[in-house]
């Protein structure tokens, strides 16, 4: 069962297609290739996944372009939103 | 290459559609042109908000609406209905529609005509000679290069970003590369994205363009009310629906612009030219009927509108596709909605496939088949202004 979606190649995080909790499997698809990662938080529906490790102060990737930098180092299977996201500064 | 069965037209892109447009230059024109319409097979009006008792750059986009409408390929010929002393004065117009198309235009003027008794009467006179001309087209085979599509969302939801716009997205690229035109619009949804959108302009200018349309909105709303357009966005219940920032959420609305480069950026409502092809941009509220209002006068022959949360609307003159990506909004709103694109959220589709099915309703769409809007009458419009009734 596919339940997060996965945009862009480039992206590092899903948008779950149904709630999940923690220690739930979310399975995506990344070119082609089946991937899966354990939940580590409880994530709404269309909320966002961490699928990559991002360090603090890393952009936040989805649609293939920065959404966002990391406020905290967000490791996968975390929940991504405004408490680990900032806006980015604006060039 | 793609055909479809349009209308010819003496000059411009072919029709989808074939109408008699009962045209009301002003507010205090709409009843009258609806009883007109309303008479006649064939014919389709609207109620106009605008036209009358407003400043001199809104009275000029009322003109370039209306006469975008009237020279939009859909219609076939064109009842003017005014009242007799509102801005959008009926020669006016008329002579504004003659500088861009041939078609016939006929002139209703009820003050002249001794009241609205007799001005539909006469109305309905010149609406059942177009008609029965309009009766007697025959359609012709087109290639899918002479298609102007316009792309709107609205009522949106996350599964906006994540299904509907992508689809939409997808399918503006495909007519791109065929050689068909599409349009991207609402500004104000830019905002955040707009380096983007810039990034990807043919030219210097036009990079600008995309840039100053975005300023130039904001500073209109801070001139207006001083208030900052983007206070409060992404808002509290696109925060609660996962929208992290303003950039995600711009992103995931100029998705149903798709990837392909920015050619040229139109004003609000102005003549988007018959070769122009490629995908472009236009200045428009982020407000849907207005949005669309503009596309349709810019000469958009067709709609595909994306919505999370369902809408209703349509358009008089240019039919509207409406797409969802949220499976309980297409299970509620299946009597306005046309097609189903949250088969990819739950995994059962691809966006190309999605893409290609979408494409097929979208010529079908062209022959004639009716959207579910049409069905049902639904014809509402709004006109961007940017001050209040003087």
């Amino acid at each position: 069962m596919i339940n997060g979606m996965f945009i862009d190649p480039k992206d590092c995080v899903v948008t779950l297609a149904a709630a999940a909790t923690p220690g739930d499997k979310v399975c995506y698809v990344d070119e082609g290739v089946r991937k899966e990662v354990e939940v580590l938080d409880a994530i709404p529906i269309y909320h966002k996944m961490a699928v990559k490790p991002v360090a603090k102060g890393g952009r936040v990737i989805k649609y293939g372009e920065l959404i966002g930098i990391a406020s905290q180092d967000i490791i996968p299977g975390q929940h991504v939103h405004t408490h680990n996201v900032e806006e980015p500064e604006r060039g | 290459m793609t055909e479809f069965y349009g209308y010819r037209r003496a000059d411009g892109r072919p029709g989808i559609r074939n109408y008699v447009l009962i045209l009301p230059t002003s507010v205090c024109a709409s009843d009258v042109a609806n009883i007109i319409a309303s008479q006649v097979d064939g014919a389709v009006s609207f109620h106009n908000q605008v036209g009358c008792s407003q400043v001199t750059s809104d009275l000029e986009m009322s003109f370039d609406f209306e006469v975008g409408f009237a020279a939009n390929p859909n219609v076939y010929a064109v009842v003017l209905v005014s009242l007799g002393c509102e801005g959008c004065q009926c020669d006016e117009v008329a002579d504004r529609i003659a500088k861009r198309t041939s078609k016939p235009v006929a002139k209703v003027i009820i003050q002249e005509a001794r009241g609205t008794l007799r001005a539909v009467e006469l109305g309905v006179r010149y609406a059942k000679q177009f008609a029965a001309e309009a009766s007697m087209m025959q359609k012709e085979k087109f290639p899918i290069t002479e298609l102007l599509m316009a792309t709107e969302c609205g009522g949106s939801d996350p599964t906006s970003g994540l299904a509907a716009n992508n689809v939409i997205g997808a399918l503006s690229d495909r007519l791109v590369d065929e050689g068909a035109a599409t349009i991207l619009s609402e500004t104000p949804e830019f905002i955040g994205g707009e380096h983007l959108l810039a990034e990807r302009a043919v030219t210097p200018e036009v990079h600008d363009k995309v840039l100053n349309i975005v300023h130039r909105y904001e500073e209109s709303v801070r001139n207006a009310c001083g208030e900052d357009i983007r206070s409060g966005n992404p808002t509290p219940g696109n925060k609660a629906g996962g929208i992290t920032t303003l950039e995600e959420k711009s992103l995931g609305c100029i998705h149903k612009g798709g990837s392909r480069p920015i050619t040229e950026v139109y004003d609000y409502a102005k003549e988007i030219p018959a070769e122009q092809r490629g995908l472009v941009i236009m200045d428009t509220p982020g407000n849907d009927p207005s949005s669309m209002t503009g596309m349709a006068a810019g000469g958009a022959q067709v709609c595909v509108f994306s919505t999370g949360r369902g809408t209703a609307l349509g358009n008089p003159i240019m039919p509207v596709i409406k797409i969802t990506g949220n499976a309980d909004t297409f299970d509620k709103m299946e009597d306005n909605i046309d097609f189903d694109a949250s088969r990819y959220i739950k995994g059962t589709h691809t966006i190309e496939e999605l893409r290609d099915e979408l494409y097929n309703v979208l010529v079908e769409t062209c022959c004639g088949k009716q959207t579910k809007s049409e069905a049902l009458g639904i014809n509402e419009i709004a006109v961007m202004r940017t001050c209040n009734y003087v």
